[in-house]
């Protein structure tokens, strides 16, 4: 009787989580509950791994930075004061988590994995019937410091000045990398030599 | 033409041709799309951040134990030159006084260089 009770209690309880909205979630989730983490997590870890899909080129280190984001949230989840959204907190703190991760293989001098991983991503869109087309191309040969502008204002929307507080940088330095950035992929698709 | 116009008019022609550039990245962006992450259910989301606690509690009483550790380091020296060799004691207080306030000015000095 005490074990079916206790089953009603969980089932009830996982029903309520359910229909709890970002906020109450992210309340419950500050006070230490597991289980609103986990629905937070759930919703928001396929658009995570996607955003840094495009921005690492990499489909294995898209999934261990997704990680290590959600893993940095559930440590610093007091800090998060719901100014932003918190899918924009996730990937700020993901940015950051890759940029880290860059400046360190930067200073090792491992060029070369770069080129690698563009190279995995290609064959595995390849393996879908999905082309890989030039502008990717393009892209994957970009700095960090340009394709992640570029990403987040072009195809997620953000704003200059949001992109300036993800990367801690200006706004107009945000700008400027973004305008640099379109240039450079069209040095690379040789546009500017066409028209 | 006026030099107004021909300015604008170039302008007209960059923002056009940005504009091509980044509906070719985002058509080539929306194909990354189609490739789905590693799908997880609840539990697993669950059992990751209570690994990540679990993580989080063993990082933190590491790093008591250390503090711990060093503040009883520092405090058993301190107490052995007191009643041991007090003049090393006190020629140890008096460095520290004197390394504080050359740092403060230090510190007030770069402040006013500072633009």
């Amino acid at each position: 009787m005490r074990l079916i009770n206790e089953f009603d209690f969980w089932v009830v309880a996982k029903a309520r989580l359910a229909f709890m909205d970002e906020k109450e979630l992210l309340d419950s989730a500050k006070k230490g509950d597991h289980r609103s983490f986990a629905i937070l997590f759930r919703e928001h870890y396929p658009l995570l791994v996607k955003y840094l899909l495009k921005i690492t080129m990499d489909p294995d280190l898209a999934e261990e930075f997704a990680q290590a984001a959600m893993a940095r949230c559930v440590e610093k989840i007091h800090l998060f004061k719901g100014k932003s959204k918190f899918s924009s907190w996730l990937i700020s703190i993901a940015t950051n988590l890759y940029i880290d991760h860059y400046r360190k293989l930067k200073r090792e001098r491992q060029w070369s994995e770069g080129e690698t991983n563009a190279r995995k991503l290609q064959w595995q869109l390849e393996s879908r019937n999905e082309e890989w087309t030039d502008a990717l191309a393009a892209l994957s040969k970009l700095s960090e410091e340009m394709r992640i502008p570029i990403v987040l204002k072009h195809y997620y929307g953000y704003s200059y000045d949001e992109i300036g507080e993800i990367l801690n940088i200006a706004e107009g330095t945000a700008k400027s990398r973004v305008h640099h950035g379109l240039l450079a992929v069209r040095r690379e698709l040789k546009l500017d030599d066409r028209s | 033409m006026t030099d107004h116009k021909k300015i604008q008019q170039e302008n007209e022609r960059i923002n056009e041709e940005l504009f091509a550039t980044v509906t070719l990245l985002n058509e080539g962006l929306e194909k990354l799309d189609s490739i789905d992450s590693i799908p997880h259910d609840e539990k697993w989301f669950e059992q990751f951040v209570l690994m990540e606690k679990e993580n989080i509690k063993r990082k933190f009483r590491k790093e008591l134990a250390l503090f711990v550790l060093c503040a009883m380091f520092i405090i058993s020296g301190v107490l052995f030159s007191f009643f041991e060799i007090p003049q090393l004691f006190f020629v140890l207080q008096a460095a520290a006084i004197a390394i504080m306030i050359g740092y403060g000015f230090r510190s007030a000095a770069k402040r006013v260089d500072s633009p």
